[in-house]
């Protein structure tokens, strides 16, 4: 039976939203082998399960959304990689001395591969032309929380120090383009 | 359509697939008249209005799958053309399945009732062979409606007695009216 117009429209409406989140998996599929790399190396599960569904969420909500959101999953997941594979080449058991302390290689690789990230992102936001700060913000989202199911490897130490890495990397790139526009 | 409106459909369709929702009113109000002419000039009225729709809804539906090398207008009618071919094959689909004998999902009641009828028209043409020629004849013409040059009056007593002769022999033959 033909709806009438207002009802038209509404379904309009619904089937395009709808259309939007069916695609939404071109961009979201990549979560299922992060999450299963991610528990090849970790014992804790609930952990991995919990920021993969965190990262998923997120991921199809930016896709979703479109635009900037929607163009900042897949830089966000390449910059996200950085911090998700190096410190996993570290040998095991390796360590070095700083300052007198002993650390772990691979607590140490988490700040500088989320410094690594941190500059990628910001380069990318800076190249932007419209709707840099979504793009930014869910870029960054994305990286972090794909980092981190990287650096949970080191532990809390290997997570802070990525996104301490991360920020120094990201900031002075981001705000320095931005004082250069202005 | 002319080339600039079909340039701005382009456009927005554009928008559309990349998630701007500002541009959806615009698309919509482009597409519904063009696709709704399309499909009304190749169904009949009682079933274009619900194709046009159900065009117009799959459009929207893909829109996020839009591939910018394609024109908008040809994509949104290319969709529109395959919804206008499944809805004139299910309409054909529809009058075969009406057309057809029922073959399948014929209960047992049914073919019994048919059993029993065909049953009791055999005994009735078993009963009718032992009438007179002339009785058959006037209970012919009887049941198919025709009157023969004779007088009506006298074709009346004709067929009152071949009934008459039809009940005897029924009756001598299953033993009942």
């Amino acid at each position: 039976m033909a709806l009438t117009e207002d009802l038209l429209w509404v379904r309009a409406r619904r089937s395009y939203e709808l259309g939007r989140l069916r695609a939404t998996i071109r961009d979201t599929w990549v979560v299922a082998p992060i999450v299963a790399l991610a528990a090849l190396r970790h014992s804790n599960f609930s952990l991995i399960l919990a920021t993969g569904m965190a990262l998923f969420a997120i991921t199809t909500l930016s896709s979703w959304r479109g635009e900037s959101w929607g163009r900042a999953v897949w830089p966000g997941y390449l910059a996200g990689a950085i911090p998700l594979l190096i410190p996993s080449l570290a040998p095991a058991k390796s360590v070095c001395w700083i300052g007198g302390s002993c650390w772990s290689v691979c607590v140490l690789l988490c700040p500088v591969s989320g410094l690594i990230a941190g500059l990628a992102v910001g380069v990318l936001a800076t190249k932007q032309e419209e709707g840099r700060l979504p793009f930014l913000a869910a870029t960054t989202l994305i990286a972090g929380i794909t980092g981190a199911i990287g650096c949970a490897l080191a532990g809390f130490m290997g997570v802070a120090g990525m996104l301490a890495g991360g920020l120094l990397g990201l900031v002075p790139v981001y705000l320095g383009a931005q004082l250069r526009r202005a | 359509m002319d080339s600039a409106a079909r340039a701005e459909l382009h456009r927005n369709m554009l928008r559309i697939a990349d998630g701007d929702r500002s541009a959806f009113s615009a698309v919509y109000k482009a597409l519904w008249p063009v696709l709704r002419a399309f499909v009304t000039r190749q169904l009949p009225p009682s079933d274009s209005e619900d194709v046009a729709q159900e065009a117009l809804l799959k459009v929207l539906g893909r829109a996020s799958d839009f591939d910018p090398e394609r024109e908008a207008l040809t994509w949104a009618l290319g969709i529109a053309a395959f919804e206008v071919r499944t809805a004139r094959k299910r309409v054909a689909r529809r009058k075969e399945e009406l057309n057809d004998p029922p073959a399948s999902g014929v209960d047992a009641v049914s073919l019994e009732e048919a059993a029993m009828d065909r049953d009791l028209q055999a005994a009735a043409l078993e009963v009718l062979g032992t009438l007179r020629p002339s009785d058959i004849e006037t209970l012919r013409s009887v049941l198919s409606g025709r009157s023969p040059p004779i007088h009506r009056a006298t074709f009346r007593k004709r067929v009152e007695r071949a009934l008459k002769r039809l009940r005897l022999a029924w009756r001598t033959k299953h033993g009942f009216d």
